[in-house]
């Protein structure tokens, strides 16, 4: 009865509060309550066996802490450089990009960027002015005419090369084997005509002379 | 469903082969009570269900150790509302907010929360639930939500009776206030 009272007292000193429906206005997920024991469970189960096997089993190499300190002191100095302004340094003409973009596609599709910079074909004179013009000429007959004429002596050198060689043949030869060479040329000239008067012979002696004049 | 008496829990619990029913036996009555009064200190579901998991381990592992001095679900109260401070605390310090400042925080937690369904009354007086320093907060929802008594809070918070009954006064007049200011809506 007093603590009814006592639990009752805070209405008088807050009427609109104390009017209020009482109500749990959070929510829990869908089947929260049902899944929370096995939670439970496998949080304890888990920390069981974290408590019981304290240590994971893998090793470090000796005074490897050592070394992870240094290592990780020098990357920090390396990291240093990342706060240095990311520019290079360099710079490009003025509206390269749209430029470059609108060269690419002219050559690989053929058809023109959407770029605001309408490109100009770049004229390149040949000759800047008529003193390299003439130069040109000049040299260029030069060298044609310095190209004929070392043509021309290889040629004679080689004409005379020959010539030497056959008379040096000659002189290295024997005698009696060019006369031998010329006799024996003469003998295939006899046996050549052996052969023509025996087919004479052979035409007239079984052929008549209508059968001869009909044929030619 | 019958509920299970804290002293047949206990008595279970002593027990070596029948420890893993008891414990099953104290989530089961426990775990939704456990659950709200931490949900309404942190707001945030994700959060109390990571406290009410640490409540029930830690439990488990003290269990033993509990000694019929006080009551079972105060004693568990105690463990919740030490749990919940702390984490409070540490969010605190890791957002680097003063002490009794993370009411901006946790309103915000609140407006953003997939899992809250209250209409904007009951989201009015969750606004001034968190002006609230946090253990006017603590008392008043024991008071008004768990309905516990004076003597079953004092037996939680280790506070006397009478500091409970001036803070929980203090605290609805508070809300009433706030209640009834038609400038603030949500």
């Amino acid at each position: 009865m007093k603590h009814d009272i006592e639990d009752n007292e805070w209405k008088a000193e807050a009427p609109y509060l104390a009017s209020l429906q009482k109500k749990n206005p959070f929510s829990v997920p869908e089947q929260y309550f049902n899944a929370l024991p096995e939670m439970i469970h496998n949080a304890v189960y888990v920390d069981d066996l974290r408590e019981t096997v304290p240590v994971s089993g893998f090793i470090v190499p000796e005074q490897y802490f050592d070394i992870l300190q240094g290592c990780i002191l020098a990357e920090n100095e390396e990291n240093i450089l990342q706060h240095l302004p990311k520019s290079e340094g360099f710079h490009i003409p003025d509206l390269y990009f749209q430029k470059l973009q609108a060269g690419i596609l002219e050559k690989t599709t053929g058809t023109e960027a959407d770029s605001p910079v309408k490109q100009q074909p770049k004229l390149i004179r040949l000759w800047h002015n008529d003193l390299i013009k003439y130069a040109s000429a000049a040299c260029f007959i030069l060298v044609t005419a310095f190209g004929l004429y070392l043509n021309q002596q290889n040629f004679n050198t080689e004409n005379k090369a020959a010539d030497i060689a056959n008379e040096q043949m000659l002189y290295d030869l024997n005698e009696q084997d060019i006369i031998d060479h010329i006799d024996g040329n003469n003998a295939d000239i006899q046996n050549d005509n052996t052969a023509k008067a025996d087919l004479e012979t052979y035409i007239l002696n079984n052929y008549s002379q209508s059968d001869l004049s009909s044929a030619l | 469903m019958k509920q299970v008496e804290d002293d047949e829990i206990l008595a279970k619990f002593s027990a070596e082969g029948t420890r893993n029913e008891a414990f099953n036996l104290l989530v089961t009555k426990y775990q939704e009570k456990i659950y709200w009064h931490i949900r309404r200190l942190v707001i945030d579901h994700d959060d109390a269900d990571d406290l009410v998991q640490e409540v029930f381990i830690k439990i488990w592992k003290n269990l033993s150790k509990f000694r019929s001095d006080s009551k079972l679900y105060t004693w568990i109260y105690r463990i919740a509302t030490n749990d919940c401070i702390t984490f409070l605390n540490k969010k605190k310090q890791r957002n680097n907010i003063p002490l009794d400042d993370v009411s901006d925080e946790l309103s915000e937690s609140l407006i953003a929360s997939s899992y809250f369904n209250g209409d904007k009354i009951q989201m009015k007086l969750q606004q001034a639930l968190l002006i609230l320093p946090e253990k006017q907060r603590l008392i008043f929802n024991m008071k008004y939500y768990d309905e516990l008594k004076y003597e079953e809070i004092s037996e939680i918070l280790g506070t006397s009776v009478g500091a409970l009954k001036a803070s929980f006064h203090i605290a609805v007049k508070k809300i009433e206030v706030f209640m009834l200011n038609d400038d603030i809506t949500f």
